[in-house]
């Protein structure tokens, strides 16, 4: 069964088309990634699931059905543009946001002990909003969102803004969660994110669907025609133009796509003659080249 | 229901735990009678000034009467009016002055100059120079005391003897008593206009504060995205709701600790001064009405308040777009010069009826007269309509506010939302 599956949507803010058509299907149980460009639709779709904005066409159900004022208290969302209230002390809000959901004071104060100390935070408890970092308030709101133990959470950008190391803490907790039958969806620029963590995504682009599916199927279906190559020396741009697609040239590291699997071998010989070839490593075409090769063809 | 309860829930305790909370329960009391008794207490302080008087008296027998009237003391026992009675200078009252009497004046050796002409008995004005009479009681006494001079000096000139004549010019004190319902009670009027002042200030500050406060809170929220948080869980119109009961609430705390600590100031003055206790004693109608006021009236204002919070995006923003609201407010606090003048015409009664301003001119009205019933129901009445419909439109603007980010919408936007939503 789907976690949440979008069916022909469609929402329109004057006279842009913020989505457009949109078919979503999101497994159960898996981390899924939704990309895309500024102003592709991601929050807008994302409200939309969350029934905080009304489609203008299509239907939405989340797990399994039309989403209800119970199915909602399932949920737990962090929005992109985060916010807490800054003279209320860290304890208060956590226990506020957490009887919002269903959960008593109590309950709702025990795991917001629980999870500041798995954050290492325990002391914020009673400390005010306004005194904590933006990196420890990401936190806070973090814990909120996850609070009430939802079957499905849904993340808008949560790796902006976070330090490597909160990064780390925080992709550690998504997989956890996953791990325990919860579904996480979260929309990123941040291509890595997507190739280290996502099972399934989906591309978005104009408020449209650009590709969708499991990462690794996504991954093989682009092809491994894909080289890195590291070297030092001046790239001979005009003789191997004939055998590539594009060229990401970085000055001692360059990624390229070949025309076809079959130009690595000459792509290679050129180069030895030319630069001093450090690395030279075929691949399948990372997440990030995809993004951008579909959303520029869509140009 | 109980996502309403926990909405409220958070806006009562975050601001009764607020330390403004304790310093609006102590100022706004503070303030409200200092608004009202400072001009009063400002007005018997001057009683203690000593004034120092010249006199020029042209009749020739006007000035020992004038000056008899003057037998105040200070609060140390000397006479608080000091005349000094000039021995016919030459010339009127202006070679007077630049005789070094204008000097004088201005070094505040006198405080007073008065000149009654030689035809004053047949009708021309005496003179008065001062470096300014800021007190009209003064003034007042003066022209009353030159009066009965002239009346005393008329009765003696046609031979009433000198003996009969204060017993004559004796005035007869009046003492006011109000007529109610319940029966009668001693006590002025003027008890009854303070009264209405204050609760009507009180009214006013409240209702604007709340409001205000219910305004602020939509605007945190929506600018710091929370909204979005708990419009996953809330509907619009709950968290709406929810917010104004709750900041409603904390009105009706700090009502209640006023009207703790005005008991207990009442049981204490009862044991006093009985005199004052009984004529500022409120019957709990009164009281009772005070409240229902407030609680509509916060409640249309505060609808209001709301959906302007939703349209902005911030308190530079909501300054410049709640005036016409706040407008809604003073008018009434300047229409109470009229109502307080003239309770019971007709201006009075149509504008104690308008929604937006009965819960303070009807407030007053009531503490004054004691209006038919009907009008008190007809303003309840349309004040109840009015707050339907008030935040039907308002939970309207908000559910689409609430959302927008940008810029302000203008007001074919926003008739707009209203239509659609």
């Amino acid at each position: 069964m789907e976690a949440v599956a979008v069916h022909a949507v469609t929402k329109t803010f004057g006279d842009a088309r913020a989505v457009d058509g949109l078919n979503l299907s999101v497994p159960r149980g898996a981390v899924f990634g939704l990309l895309g460009p500024n102003g592709s639709g991601k929050t807008t779709t994302i409200r939309m699931i969350l029934q905080i904005i009304l489609p203008d066409e299509g239907s939405i159900e989340v797990l399994g059905a039309p989403l209800d004022e119970k199915g909602k208290q399932r949920i737990g969302y962090l929005p992109e543009e985060r916010g807490l209230y800054r003279g209320m002390t860290v304890g208060d809000q956590l226990v506020f946001f957490g009887q919002l959901r269903g959960l008593s004071a109590s309950a709702a104060r025990d795991r917001s002990h629980r999870w500041l100390e798995r954050f290492d935070a325990v002391d914020w408890f009673g400390r005010k909003v306004q005194e904590l970092s933006k990196g420890m308030q990401q936190k806070v709101q973090f814990i909120g969102t996850i609070l009430h133990d939802p079957d499905l959470v849904i993340l808008d950008e949560p790796f902006s803004g976070l330090d490597p190391v909160n990064t780390r803490l925080l992709k550690d907790v998504m997989l956890e969660l996953r791990d325990r039958g919860c579904t996480v969806i979260f929309s990123t620029h941040q291509m890595e994110q997507v190739e280290r963590s996502c099972d399934s995504i989906c591309l978005m682009n104009k408020g449209r669907a650009v590709v969708q599916g499991e990462v690794a199927a996504i991954r093989r279906d682009h092809g491994a025609n894909t080289v890195h190559v590291e070297y030092a020396g001046n790239l001979p741009r005009d003789r191997i133009a004939p055998l590539t697609e594009t060229l990401d040239d970085h000055g001692h590291y360059a990624e390229i796509r070949l025309r076809s699997e079959e130009d690595a071998s000459p792509l290679l010989r050129i180069l030895v003659d030319s630069v001093d070839v450090r690395r030279f490593e075929t691949s399948e075409a990372s997440m990030h080249d995809i993004f951008i090769r579909l959303v520029e063809e869509k140009r | 229901m109980s996502r309403i309860l926990t909405i409220l829930r958070r806006e009562y305790r975050e601001r009764v735990r607020r330390r403004s909370f304790l310093l609006g329960t102590v100022l706004v009391p503070v303030f409200i009678l200092g608004v009202t008794f400072l001009p009063v207490w400002i007005a018997n302080r001057t009683g203690t000034e000593p004034v120092n008087l010249y006199v020029v008296d042209r009749t020739g027998s006007l000035a020992e009467e004038f000056e008899a009237s003057f037998d105040d003391s200070l609060p140390g026992g000397a006479p608080r009016f000091r005349f000094d009675r000039a021995t016919d200078p030459p010339g009127g009252p202006e070679e007077i002055l630049d005789d070094g009497l204008r000097q004088s004046l201005l070094d505040e050796e006198y405080d007073v100059f008065l000149y009654i002409p030689e035809n004053a008995f047949s009708g021309e004005a005496a003179q008065l120079y001062s470096r300014g009479l800021g007190d009209l009681e003064l003034a007042g006494r003066f022209r009353s005391a030159l009066g009965r001079a002239a009346m005393v000096e008329r009765l003696v000139a046609r031979g009433i003897p000198a003996g009969e004549t204060d017993e004559i010019s004796r005035p007869i004190p009046i003492s006011a008593f109000k007529l109610t319902e319940e029966g009668v009670r001693e006590g002025g009027a003027e008890i009854d206009w303070l009264i209405g002042v204050l609760f009507g200030l009180i009214l006013y500050m409240t209702i604007l504060l709340y409001g205000v406060s219910v305004q602020r809170s939509v605007i945190e929220e929506k600018s710091s995205r929370i909204v979005e948080i708990l419009l996953v869980t809330v509907r619009p119109f709950q968290l709406m709701l929810g917010k104004i009961i709750g900041v409603g609430a904390v009105g009706l705390t700090q009502y209640a600790i006023w009207f703790l600590v005005a008991s207990a100031g009442s049981v204490y003055l009862r044991q006093t001064n009985p005199a004052i206790a009984s004529a500022t004693a409120l019957p709990a109608e009164t009281l009772a009405y005070f409240v229902v006021y407030f609680i509509l009236g916060y409640f249309l204002f505060a609808a209001i308040y709301a959906a302007v919070g939703a349209m902005v995006s911030s308190e530079q923003e909501a300054q410049q777009t709640q005036w016409p609201v706040t407008i809604l407010l003073i008018i009434p606090m300047i229409l109470m010069q009229l109502v307080l003048r003239s309770p019971s015409s007709t201006e009075s009664v149509v504008l104690s009826l308008v929604p937006f301003f009965a819960p303070i001119l009807m407030v007053i009205r009531i503490n004054i007269v004691s209006p038919p019933l009907w009008q008190i129901l007809a303003s309840l009445g349309l004040l109840v309509l009015s707050i339907l419909f008030f935040t039907a439109v308002a939970a309207r603007i908000f559910r689409v506010g609430i959302l927008m980010v940008g810029k302000r919408p203008t007001l074919p936007e926003l008739l707009r939302w209203i239509r659609e939503s």
